[in-house]
């Protein structure tokens, strides 16, 4: 199959998407219709099988487990107190609450499987007391915005397990190999923060807080940080896979739910619909991209893709250097998730074939993903954060506010891509190379 | 004109067989059987098609050939097990024998139930144990975790108060390393490509089972061919399956010194693993493991689809072996 | 619809809940005691090919399946309503797709006996006949949604099309977790 078909098939699909058709419509109108023109029915048949096969894999459970997670997190009440106690540890830093944004969102959304409901908690919380204390507006929303990203790269991570189903690697190594990225960018995002402002929120009065009342604060630390360790420990200490590690998580999860007096049935329906709703809308549109991969490599398209860009005689760096380009304007324009799922299958053979290590590349894309989610016009974590400003306000400032973390994020992109050790390290110490 | 073939190949990731004989072998088919045909191969991990629907396809006609995975398609055609229950194929030769015996019947379930037609079948290789513990013996499995590849091998390592866990092939080497398993089942080129010799320190030698996978093509596309093209292709895919039967063995013996550390070693890394040596009561163990709980637990399943399974079994495996 | 979704939320809940209880149990039991439960991954396996096509629907029914509005938010209204009648449409057409393949495959299995190939040697027919269920139910969902769409078309009734079948899920979305953030404090 020639460059110009694929071209042309995937330009069907981008018009069906901004005409804003049902991504997963979108996706399987060009496989499904490319694959009975090629093949007829016998593809079409084949198809129930690939589903079956998809869906009938543990990995797959994993994605439901980890939302429903962070829903008990969340409507359990045990995130709302969590911006309280950063507060008053990470306020006295140069940047004052700025720090407690990304450290609340990164820490919130490591265990959550919505953005939304991170931002919306965590900018309902902050928002009110940044302005009170006279906090500039841009870099509140920005560090918001941007904290909000960190959650796909730190484990747990929904985009993580999806690009392994996809890449067929390890999700356990993918989410081994998410934490040192994610911590290294946490502190960029702070550093930048002291850096530029290191006096925010002086000029209000700092609200003394007594030594033991901070202590007192730091037991709301405590279900977070256990559930963490649960998750990553079980892990990393190879007691579990991913997907028991998540059921080892809801099950804490339920028990600090029970602590907290807040389990009751109500509670749990609205867990259900919530985990329910965000796992259903990414598991179909996975579904619809591996059918769109089966027509793809049947008809050659996959390998007509990587021997043309192979063909091009670029080296491993030109590539990932291109790559970033290519996200970050795609990222512009479309949902992370359907990034991830229509990218990964004709990517990864791509990188590979030039000696890319394909867990290293997950991070990567993932960062890319994280890039999408703050860049306009179509910018997940930008409407959320827009959403929750209770007075309203210029667009424009959450723009303006993410940028230099848009900015801080390519860099960083650049630096994985000389440093690969950032992402390979903790895994091959793991897996004993 | 020019017939065309599509070739659903083994995964790439299965490794040398693969890589060196298979998909080279259905490149150069053209040109080398001298048919006019064109022979578009793809392997079944990059084609996106899940191991288990190999005989599904072939029967659609999606693909013309299909080079499938014995252990996977045998969830719908459990005839094929017949051909390597554990315990039944110690080495190469017997493998072949039983192979040659059972085949026909083999051949006649596939014919009625997935229209297509059995080119040949050969061994992906002799299935052994690797295990973290310094173990001895098989009796040393007592208590351990044990990777198993299907439900005849975990009923083998139960015997020996081993439990057997399911897991995928990707997962095992780290699995090993953190003490999810002890010990896990595959063959040695598998195991040294896979990087298991770096966590591991004892091979046991033992074949369990051969792992048995083959050829199959269907039944319009076999019949599309003029009798001389059908001859060619025959011609050609026995020169492949002879030629994979050799490699493989060759490829074992390769892997098995390169994962102890001895010579020569052509194909892997050098590793500097312990084998353990084999008694002769492990032998009789693996041997009598055959009548005593895979061949019943197979032939429970396979009559159940194909009624005259165990009689043909007996009649021709069974005759060779004197039961 | 509501009462449509709810169920299915529940029904994919208790699965869910149950399913971690199981495998925390097989995983405290291994690792501390040394036992496996055999299945537990085979189990799992079932519930989420069970479970997703009820998430689908869920998804369904609360507008939630993701759809890109960047040119969506800036049309006159009613080709807005147009578009949400088409990916109403579009929705059920892909469902039915979907659920014609998996009976297809589930007649297959059918027609093969075939058995897992696993511990339990599970006859397939079994979850892949709830499987197909589950596909039945996310069927009738888009299906109902797009007969309604179709309806309040004829109606033209545009408010309703923008309303109840726009893809403004980000803001949708936000105000409910607003309110359910104010009755958590
Ligand atoms: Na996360
Ligand atoms: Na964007």
């Amino acid at each position: 199959m020639s460059i110009t078909v694929i071209a042309l098939g995937f330009l069907a699909m981008l018009a069906l998407m901004f005409l804003s058709m049902p991504v997963a419509v979108a996706i399987l109108t060009v496989g499904g219709i490319g694959g009975y023109m090629a093949y007829g029915m016998p593809l079409v048949e084949t198809m129930g099988g690939v589903v079956w096969g998809t869906l009938n894999n543990p990995v797959m459970t994993a994605i439901p487990l980890f939302m429903l997670l962070g829903e008990l997190l969340l409507r359990g009440g045990i995130a709302d107190k969590m911006f309280d106690a950063l507060a008053v540890w990470l306020g006295r830093l140069p940047g004052g609450l700025l720090h407690t944004n990304i450290g609340t969102c990164a820490l919130f959304s490591a265990t959550s499987g919505s953005s939304v409901a991170t931002a919306a908690t965590v900018g309902t919380i902050a928002l009110p007391a940044l302005s009170e204390r006279n906090y500039p507006v841009r870099p509140s929303l920005g560090t918001l915005a941007a904290g909000g990203t960190l959650g796909i790269l730190i484990p747990p991570s929904v985009n993580l397990l999806v690009y392994g189903s996809l890449a067929n690697v390890s999700v356990g190594q993918l989410f081994i190999a998410g934490v040192l990225p994610g911590v290294l960018l946490t502190l960029l995002f702070m550093l930048y923060v002291a850096i530029s402002y290191p006096n925010a929120g002086r000029d209000s009065e700092a609200i003394a807080v007594p030594r033991a009342e901070k202590l007192r604060l730091l037991r709301h630390l405590v279900p977070p940080a256990i559930i963490f360790g649960i998750v990553m420990g079980s892990i990393y200490g190879g007691l579990a896979t991913p997907t028991e590690s998540a059921a080892l998580g809801v099950m804490a999860a339920f028990f600090f739910v029970w602590r907290n007096k807040r389990l009751n049935w109500s509670l749990l329906e609205t867990c259900f619909v919530q985990s329910a709703r965000t796992s259903g809308m990414v598991i179909l549109v996975i579904v619809c991209a591996l059918l769109l991969n089966v027509t793809l490599s049947m008809t050659g398209g996959t390998q007509a893709v990587t021997r043309w860009v192979t063909g091009l005689g670029l080296s491993p760096t030109m590539l990932l250097l291109l790559f970033v380009v290519f996200y970050v304007i795609l990222g512009m324009f479309m949902d992370a998730m359907s990034m991830l799922v229509l990218t990964v299958p004709i990517a990864v053979p791509m990188v590979t074939a030039l000696g890319i290590d394909p867990i290293w590349f997950g991070v990567f894309v993932v960062v890319m993903c994280e890039i999408g989610l703050i860049t306009p016009p179509v910018g997940m974590n930008l409407f959320v954060v827009q959403g929750v400003r209770k007075g309203g306000g210029d667009f424009n400032d959450v723009i303006w506010g993410s940028v230099p973390f848009v900015v801080i994020m390519i860099v960083f992109a650049g630096l994985l891509i000389l440093v690969p050790g950032i992402a390979l390290l903790l895994p091959d110490l793991a897996s004993g190379r | 004109d020019t017939l065309s073939f599509r070739v659903l190949g083994q995964p790439v990731g299965s490794g040398l067989i693969q890589q060196q004989v298979e998909q080279p072998f259905f490149e150069g088919l053209a040109a080398a059987s001298g048919m006019d045909a064109t022979f578009d191969y793809l392997p079944v991990d990059v084609a996106g098609i899940p191991d288990n629907d190999g005989m599904r396809v072939v029967r659609t006609g999606l693909f013309d050939i299909v080079s499938f995975r014995g252990p996977q398609v045998s969830r719908d055609e459990p005839t094929m097990l017949g051909l390597d229950l554990v315990g039944l194929n110690p080495d190469y030769a017997s493998g072949r024998a039983h192979a040659e015996a059972f085949l026909p019947t083999v051949s006649t379930a596939v014919e009625s139930r997935f229209n297509a037609r059995v080119l040949g079948v050969w061994p992906a290789g002799p299935q052994v144990l690797f295990c973290v513990p310094e173990i001895t013996g098989l009796a040393d499995l007592e208590g351990l975790k044990v990777r198993v590849g299907d439900q005849s091998a975990a009923a083998f390592v139960a015997q020996f108060g081993a439990t057997g866990v399911p897991m995928p092939f990707g997962e095992v080497q780290q699995s090993l390393s953190r003490g999810v398993v002890d010990c896990a089942i595959t063959g040695p080129a598998s195991a040294n490509s896979a990087g298991w010799p770096e966590v591991t320190t004892t091979v046991l030698p033992i074949a369990l089972q051969l792992a048995m996978n083959g050829y199959v093509i269907n039944n319009d596309s076999w019949a599309a061919m003029s009798p001389e093209q059908q001859t060619q292709l025959q011609t050609a895919m026995d020169g492949l399956i002879d030629q994979i039967w050799t490699y493989s063995e060759e490829l074992y013996q390769d892997a098995l010194n390169c994962n102890t550390g001895q010579q020569p070693c052509v194909h892997g890394t050098p590793y500097t693993l312990t084998a353990a040596p084999i008694s002769d009561a492990d032998l009789a163990a693996v041997a009598s493991a055959l009548v005593g709980s895979s061949l019943p637990a197979w032939t429970a399943q396979c009559n159940a689809v194909n009624p005259t399974c165990e009689a043909d079994w007996m009649a021709t495996v069974g005759t060779q072996l004197g039961l | 619809m509501k009462t449509y979704s709810r169920l299915c939320a529940v029904a994919f809940g208790l699965m869910m809940t149950a399913l971690c209880v199981v495998i925390s149990v097989e995983t405290v039991l291994r690792k501390l005691f040394n036992h496996s439960l055999a299945g537990v991954d085979e189990l799992s396996g079932y519930a989420i090919a069970i479970g997703a096509p009820l998430c689908f629907t869920i998804a369904a029914i609360e507008q939630s399946h993701i759809r890109i509005n960047l040119l969506h938010m800036r049309m006159p209204r009613g080709m807005q309503a147009a578009l949400n009648l088409l990916a109403a449409l579009s929705l059920a057409a892909l469902s039915l797709y979907l659920v014609t393949f998996t009976y297809r495959t589930v007649a297959e299995t059918q027609m093969f006996g075939s058995v897992a190939q696993t511990p339990w040697m599970t006859p397939l027919i079994w979850p892949q006949t709830a499987w197909l269920v589950a596909m039945g139910v996310f069927t009738l969902a888009t299906v109902l949604l797009a007969v309604r769409a179709v309806l309040l078309a004829l109606r033209r009734d545009t408010n309703a099309l923008l309303s109840d079948f726009g893809p403004d899920a980000v803001e949708d979305e936000l105000a409910s977790e607003l309110s359910d953030l104010e009755q958590r404090s």
